[in-house]
């Protein structure tokens, strides 16, 4: 399992807390997050609407990241915080996230 | 010999986005509960978001009923929909018959239906002569898929 601070982007509850992780998926089709999300790892999408939540808990997600600077509904917070989900939200683009957590993700630089 | 150790029925508003997927995360978390395997949980768990889904953006809201059986946990999905004209199209990954304004918020990538058949053992899918339709699934217990 890889670990990551994730500094560069707020906590929608909570404190920053450090995310255990295993790989990423940036995806905005909710189905298509559902079908190809594995376990641990975490989210990048732009919706804020609470059904991310519903989606994160499914596929038993690390975090979910908001990028882009949407702002999340307050359902989604209370959703989030109720099932324990880690909820981020982010300025910064989809791909700035990413190398970000590539950084982190131990398992890439085994790869090569 | 079949017998019912559980059921219970979760009712579903049409085009409520907002409490969309908790019949979904109710039934996840009945059968944490009951301490199934969590892999055979997440399948189910899926097949039942996806059919809530289905009823809240195309089946004009509907209800989704859970029966746990020894052999079997058994979802229906009824809604009050206009029904599925082409059950094949309808399959097919891809096929959507959602508006715009549905897929801007990441729905009507036209998988649900797949995906559902992906997760459980038996899909049948029937629509009602007078509308709306009937979706039933079921994941065999000590079956893996």
């Amino acid at each position: 399992m890889n670990h990551i601070k994730l500094s560069f982007a707020e906590p929608a509850w909570g404190s920053g807390q450090e995310i255990a992780f295993q790989g990423c998926i940036i995806c905005d089709v909710l189905s298509f997050a559902i079908a190809t999300a594995k376990k641990d790892q975490i989210w990048i999408c732009h919706h804020i609407h609470p059904n991310i939540i519903a989606v994160a808990l499914l596929k038993e997600l690390a975090a979910v990241i908001i990028v882009g600077g949407g702002k999340p509904d307050p359902e989604t917070v209370k959703r989030a915080e109720e099932e324990g989900i880690p909820l981020f939200v982010t300025g910064k683009q989809a791909y700035d996230v990413v190398k970000v957590i590539a950084a982190h993700d131990l398992d890439l630089a085994e790869e090569g | 010999m079949s017998a019912t150790l559980c059921k219970k029925e979760f009712y579903v508003q049409k085009f409520d986005f907002q409490h969309a997927g908790k019949a979904a995360s109710d039934v996840r978390k009945l059968l944490m509960d009951y301490g199934y395997e969590q892999q055979l949980v997440r399948r189910v768990a899926i097949a039942a978001y996806e059919a809530e889904m289905n009823m809240v953006i195309h089946g004009q809201g509907g209800t989704l009923a859970l029966e746990i059986d020894f052999e079997y946990i058994q979802l229906v999905a009824e809604d009050n929909g206009p029904g599925i004209p082409n059950l094949q199209l309808a399959m097919q990954e891809g096929y959507s018959t959602a508006g715009d304004e549905i897929r801007e918020i990441g729905f009507g990538a036209g998988m649900g239906l797949p995906n559902i058949n992906r997760c459980v053992d038996f899909l049948g899918i029937q629509n009602k002569p007078q509308g709306g339709t009937i979706v039933t699934m079921q994941v065999s217990l000590g079956a893996e898929k």
